[in-house]
C-alpha cells in the first residue's frame, strides 16, 4: 500500500499564476496538462506534484532544474504546499465525488514525484472548480533563498 | 400661457425626450411607493429598480438618471440643472473591480476569448453599479498555455469566476467557499444560461459576504 504524507508541493512555472499583492495563487496553477491524457491508460490528465516526504523536499523542488535548460530553475517563481486532506475532501464530497485521484510516480532524479489526476470525461468547469478549491487551500508561495 | 418647453425652471427637463416621463415615475415612486409606471424603461432596468426596492426599501433616483445618461448621452449638453435635482452617484472604485482584468485581457493571445471575457466584465460592472463596492478586490485574469482564460474573483472565504474555453460550448462558471461562507461547490456550463441572470446569482455570494 502506498503511503502519502500530509502535504504535497506544486512548483510555480509562470509568474502570472501568483497574485503577489495578496500572496494567493491562481487556479491556473492546478489546471492539468491536457497533453498527459495520451500517456495514461485511464485517459486522465495530470497536475504534477512532489510529495512532501521529508523536510528537504521543498528545497529540492525549489532547486529543481529545467529539463531543457539546466542553467535555469524549473520553478523560478517558487512553490506552494497543499494539505493532502484537501485532495481527500475533493475526492469524497458529493459534488466532486472521485473526480480526482492522486498517485506516486517516481521519475528520473526525483523520487518524490507524483500527480493529481483528473478523471477522464469530467467537464472543464468542474476541473476549474476543483483547481480553485486547491488554489484556495494552498499555502503562500515559498521561494528559494538562493 | 407658457409652453412646457419654455418653462424657466424645467426647460432642460422638457428638452430631453422621455425625461419628463421618468420624473413622473420618480414622483409616483416617492409618493406612492408604487412601481406601476415603468413602461418608459426597458425590462432590464425595470428589474433593477424592483431589486433595489426589495433590497433597500427605497428607490435610487440617481441610478435611473445615470442609466438615462449612459444610454442617451447625446441628449445632454448641460445637465447641471438635472444633476442638481437628482443626486448623481458614482463609486470611485467601481471601475477598479474590473480594470486590472481589462488591462490583462489587452495582452492575452486569443482575441475571441478576450471579447467574451470583456462581455462578462461589462455585465458584472453594470450589475454592481447600485452597490457600495469600495472593499471588493479586483477581478483577475489567468491565461493558460493553450490560450484559454480563467476569470477569477478571489475573496478571503470564497472564489468565483468563469472558465472561457476555445470552444465556447465548453465555457463555464464556478463558485466555491469555505465553511464560514457555506462550503459551496458549484459549477456549470454557460451555454443555455442568460449571463445577466447567472451573474446576478453569483453576485449574491459576493454582496452577502
Amino acid at each position: 500500500m502506498v503511503n502519502f504524507p500530509d502535504f504535497c508541493i506544486r512548483g510555480i512555472v509562470k509568474k502570472s499564476y501568483i497574485y503577489e499583492d495578496t500572496e494567493t495563487v491562481s487556479a491556473a496553477l492546478f489546471i492539468p496538462d491536457s497533453r498527459t491524457r495520451v500517456t495514461r491508460s485511464d485517459e486522465g490528465t495530470e497536475t504534477s506534484i512532489n510529495w512532501d516526504d521529508n523536510d528537504k523536499v521543498l528545497e529540492f523542488t525549489l532547486q529543481t532544474r529545467d529539463e531543457k535548460n539546466q542553467a535555469v530553475l524549473a520553478f523560478p517563481h517558487g512553490a506552494i504546499k497543499l494539505p493532502r486532506h484537501v485532495l481527500d475532501d475533493v475526492v469524497n464530497l458529493p459534488s466532486t465525488f472521485q473526480a480526482i485521484t492522486y498517485e506516486r510516480q517516481e521519475i528520473d532524479n526525483n523520487p518524490y514525484h507524483g500527480n493529481i489526476v483528473f478523471r477522464a470525461g469530467i467537464p472543464q468547469h468542474t476541473i476549474n472548480m476543483i483547481a480553485n478549491v486547491l488554489a484556495a487551500h494552498s499555502s503562500r508561495p515559498y521561494r528559494s533563498d538562493t | 400661457m407658457i409652453l412646457k418647453n419654455e418653462e424657466t425652471t424645467r426647460n432642460l427637463i422638457y428638452s430631453v425626450p422621455g425625461l419628463v416621463e421618468m420624473e413622473k415615475s420618480f414622483d409616483q415612486i416617492i409618493i406612492t411607493g408604487s412601481h406601476n409606471s415603468l413602461a418608459e424603461f426597458d425590462s432590464y432596468f425595470a428589474s433593477r429598480i424592483r431589486k433595489n426596492v426589495t433590497d433597500y426599501g427605497q428607490e435610487k433616483q440617481a441610478d435611473i438618471l445615470k442609466y438615462y445618461l449612459l444610454t442617451q448621452p447625446q441628449a445632454f449638453n448641460n445637465f447641471s440643472e438635472v444633476a442638481s435635482k437628482y443626486i448623481f452617484l458614482r463609486s470611485p472604485s467601481r471601475e477598479n473591480v474590473t480594470q486590472l482584468a481589462r488591462v490583462t485581457l489587452e495582452s492575452t493571445s486569443n482575441r475571441e476569448v478576450a471579447k467574451r471575457a470583456i462581455i462578462i466584465l461589462d455585465i458584472i460592472e453594470n450589475q454592481l453599479q447600485s452597490f457600495d463596492i469600495s472593499t471588493l478586490p479586483p477581478i483577475r485574469i489567468a491565461e493558460l498555455e493553450d490560450e484559454r482564460v480563467i476569470i477569477e474573483w478571489i475573496f478571503e472565504n470564497f472564489r468565483m469566476g468563469f472558465n472561457l474555453e476555445l470552444d465556447d460550448d465548453e465555457s463555464g462558471y464556478f463558485q466555491i467557499s469555505d465553511k464560514s461562507a457555506g462550503e459551496i461547490r458549484s459549477s456549470g456550463y454557460l451555454k443555455g444560461l442568460k449571463l445577466e441572470v447567472l451573474i446576478r446569482s453569483l453576485l449574491t455570494l459576493v454582496l452577502n459576504n
